[in-house]
Formats: C-alpha cells, structure tokens, sequence
C-alpha cells in the first residue's frame, strides 16, 4: 500500500510565476512598441505616393483647360484667365507625349506657383480637407544631385523652373526625379557669334585677348573663356569666311586646367607652320602636333558637335565634375557661332534634362 | 527536506533580459524595412530605366543618318562584328547612355526576329544584382537603313524589322 506523505511546507511555484510574468511583461512591451515603428515607414510611403503621382501629373499630361467658350491643352496661354471662376484647368507640361516637355508650358508652371503657391497647391491635389502636402519642383541638369544641385537656365541666365516651398532640412521629404527632354530648346542653349567679325557675341565667363584687324587678309582674334567640366553642350556651326576673297582661315580650340593661360591657339601643320583651312582641338597653353584630339577641315555649313570629344579628353586628363576648365580660341577670317550650354545636355537630338520634385 | 523555497527564476529572468537586450539593439542599429519600402525605390529606377529609353529613341535623321547616341543609331552602327560575341554599342551611345543614367549601373540586351526565331544578344553583358529592374523599346527599322549593320539582309529594302532593347538598371 502505497501512502502518499503529505508535505507540510507547500512551494509555491515562484520560479515559473517569475519568469512568466517576466516574459509576458517583455513580450506585451515589444507588441505595444512595434507599430509605432511602421507609423513612420507609412508617412513615407504615402509622401513617395504623392511625389510620383505629381511626376506622372507634369511629366506626362499635357494639362487641360475648359470654361463657356471651349477647351483644350494650352492652358500656359491663358494666363488671364487662371483665377477666374468659371475657368477650370490643371496644369500639365506635356507636350503629348510622356516626357516631351514644352517650354512655354514650363515657365508658365514656373510664373503660377511663384504667383499663387496654394492655388496650385488645389490644383495638384496636394491641399484636400484632410492633409496637406507641401512641394518643391525645379528643372534640374541631369548630373545634378540633391547634394550639388545645377539648375537648368535659359540663355539670358534666368532659373527655368524652381518653383514652390524651400525644402526643409528636418523633415521627411520624398524625392522623385523624371528624366525629360524639352522642345523648344532655343531659349535654353546659348548660341553665341564667336567669328572675327563685329559685333561679336562671346559667351558669359570669356574676354578677348586680342584683336587684329585686317582687311586684305581677314581680321584674327583670341578669346579665352571659364568653363565648368563637364560641358552640356559644345557645338560649332561653321557659317563661312568673313572675307571671301581672301584663301586663309582657320579655327584653333585649345582647353587646360582652370586658370592657366592659353598662349597660342592657331591650328598646326606639319613644321609649327598655321593650318590653313582647318579645325584643331587640343589640350594644353597651345595647339601642338602631339597634343590633339580632333581635326577637320573647315566646311561652311557644317556644323560640329564636339561634346563627347572635349568631355572624354578631359576625363582621360582627371577631371572630375565641378572642376574648372579654361578654354581658348583663336580664330582667322572665319563666321562662325558657338552652341553652349553648362546645363542641358543634347542626348540624341533632345534638350535632356530631368525634373525633380519634393513632396512633404 | 529543504524546506526552504528556491527562485530558480535565474533562467527565466536573464533570457528575458536577453530577449529584450537583443531587439533593443536590433531596432536601433538598423532600420526596420517594411515590404512596401523596396518597392518604391523599385519603382523609381523603373521609371528611369523607360525614361532613358524614351530619351533615346529617336528616329530623327541628320543629312540621312540617325544620331549616333540614339536607339537606332546604336543598332545600325553594330558593324564589323559578329553579333553576341563582340558587338559592342558605339561610343557616343555608351557616353550619353552615362550622362543620362549617372552612378547607376546597367546591363543592355538587343532582341530581334531572325526567319521566326528571336534571337537575343548582350551588348553590355554586367550581371545584374538581386534587385535590377528592366524596361524595353521597341524600334522599327527598315532593311535599307541596316545596310553596313550586322542586321542586313540582301534582297528588299522596304522590309521591316522589329528591334527590343532591353536596359536592366541597379544601383551597384
């Protein structure tokens, strides 16, 4: 017969009370804890939401407009009418193709949020009864980063597109980038007239070395300019001579480090003697045999897009983005005007740059 | 008989303690990452990778020959080479294709039709990472406009043939 001792000094079972309210306590603490780290994650999801659908509004759609007397897409031309109240439209930058960007269309984005900032606001979706959302949207070049922004300008040196709040240091912001290309690109490539007649139309950043005048023999001159690697765009359009009577005429083109001297930039033959009829482009104080990176003959009519060959000759010498570079030129009896710009980039025929919008 | 209680709670009080210890650092050395996140900077590179190709396509002719950096003037200036094996794209493509895409790294496939078969070719053979995106192009060319171009066929030069350029974008 088995007896069972009863035990006078029952144990409470402390250990397992202790450390299961001591686990529950932990667990209940990371479950109540846990959500508000998503509640954070959620408030960006939601700006990149609006941020891309502001992007799909400007990029994409061509805007649209409607009142008593009809419709349509150009609304960037009814500036007198925007804040009428019997005339509804949103505006859009399209030209009608995704991406295909007009530039009247731009400035007049730019001139109504500078004008009205809440009114677009409305208009994008951006202010409803229940939240608000602040934006900051610019034309941008297409190597411009967050940290090193390059605003595209026209030629008269004047902000395309920035429009909208300052962005904030201290908050979330959401970045959207579109890459675009911009027709007409008239206004936003410089062209200047670089030949050896008057007047002449140098770029901002150059100034004339010297200047010879000769009227049997056609007038020379040196130019030397400040530019910023890498350049946008670097494009002659040879037009003629100045004098036509006369055989001789040339173009040297000659680029070093920033703020060294040009010394002499005529054309090379074989024997240090000037090349008549030709187009050198070198790097160094002057054009040597062994030291350049193109030639042609001159062509009148005949333009020549030397971008891709000035930026790869730069980036084999190590410079890097932002560096300064100085350009020089001489020219002899030549017409010639000089397409330039440090901010849109011709890709394929197209003004490319990207539009870039805050949302926050 | 020990008549004297022992909290053997020591266990359960420091693996409590570790448990607690561990996802206290856990948050605070990392992010926490919801599903939802990659999928926006996924959907930003999409958008970049058909952005670029929209860029690209041109079928603007300048005095009869497409620009270089274009789709179409990168397919018909494949030249002098036996295709997917060392067909290249021309320099200016590959130099705006940078200007245009930045720090981003890529990888380019051509796809064609060739008698019923599509056949494929790396132009730019990089191995994608685990979270690349892709997007494509079609171009329309014509036989006369491949002429010099590995592509060509002898025979009828109105005949059509469909290009898809493939761009698979990743930050490296």
């Amino acid at each position: 017969m088995i007896l069972f001792k009863l035990m006078d000094n029952a144990k409470l079972s402390l250990d397992m009370l202790m450390g299961l309210s001591i686990f529950l306590f932990t667990f209940i603490f990371i479950a109540s804890f846990l959500p508000g780290v998503f509640a954070d994650v959620r408030n960006e999801i939601g700006l990149m939401h609006e941020a891309y659908r502001m992007g799909v509004i400007l990029a994409e759609m061509e805007g649209y407009w409607r009142d008593q007397s009809g419709n349509g897409t150009n609304w960037h031309e009814k500036s007198d009418r925007w804040y009428a109240s019997d005339f509804y439209f949103f505006p859009g930058l399209s030209k009608g193709k995704a991406d295909y960007l007009s530039y009247y269309k731009i400035r007049a984005f730019d001139n109504l949020t500078k004008q009205n900032y809440d009114f677009v606001r409305n208009l994008l979706g951006l202010k409803t009864f229940d939240r608000e959302y602040n934006f900051n949207v610019s034309l941008e070049s297409l190597d411009s980063t967050s940290y090193s922004p390059v605003l595209v300008k026209n030629r008269t040196g004047e902000v395309v597109l920035q429009a909208g709040k300052p962005i904030p240091s201290s908050a979330y912001v959401s970045r959207y980038e579109r890459f675009v290309w911009i027709d007409p690109y008239y206004d936003l490539i410089g062209t200047f007239y670089i030949g050896t007649a008057r007047p002449r139309d140098i770029p901002h950043g150059c100034s004339e070395k010297f200047v010879n005048e000769n009227k049997q023999e056609g007038n020379e001159v040196g130019i030397q300019c400040d530019l910023t690697y890498p350049i946008k765009l670097f494009r002659l359009n040879v037009l003629g001579k100045e004098h036509e009577n006369t055989r001789v005429w040339w173009l040297g083109i000659c680029f070093n480090n920033g703020e060294v001297d040009i010394q002499n930039c005529n054309p090379k033959g074989d024997g240090n003697q000037n090349k008549n009829g030709t187009l050198q482009v070198g790097f160094g104080s002057k054009l040597e045999r062994d030291n350049l990176v193109f030639e042609a003959p001159l062509v009148e009519g005949k333009s020549y897009d030397l971008t891709q060959t000035i930026n790869r000759m730069l980036k084999e010498r190590g410079f890097r983005i932002g560096d300064k570079v100085t350009m020089g030129y001489n020219a002899k009896n030549i017409n010639v005007t000089l397409d330039l710009s440090d901010s849109v980039a011709l890709i394929a025929g197209k003004a490319a740059a990207k539009i870039v919008i805050h949302v926050w | 008989m020990n008549t004297k209680a022992q909290a053997f709670t020591l266990e359960g009080v420091a693996s409590a303690l570790i448990l607690l210890l561990a996802l206290y650092t856990l948050y605070q050395s990392s992010l926490v990452i919801s599903p939802m996140w990659s999928e926006a900077v996924n959907m930003q590179t999409k958008i970049k990778a058909q952005d670029t190709l929209k860029i690209l396509d041109s079928y603007e002719k300048v005095d009869g020959k497409f620009h270089n950096d274009s789709l179409q003037g990168m397919i018909v200036n494949l030249k002098d080479c036996t295709i997917g094996v060392n067909c290249t794209p021309n320099t200016e493509f590959l130099t705006s294709l940078s200007i245009i895409l930045g720090d981003y790294d890529y990888r380019l496939e051509l796809y064609w039709v060739n008698n019923s078969t599509i056949n494929s070719a790396a132009l730019v053979d990089k191995k994608p990472s685990p979270n690349a995106v892709a997007a494509s192009r079609y171009v329309l060319l014509n036989n006369s406009e491949l002429r010099n171009s590995v592509f060509y066929r002898g025979g009828e030069d109105w005949k059509p043939m469909i290009f898809e350029v493939r761009l698979i974008l990743w930050r490296p």
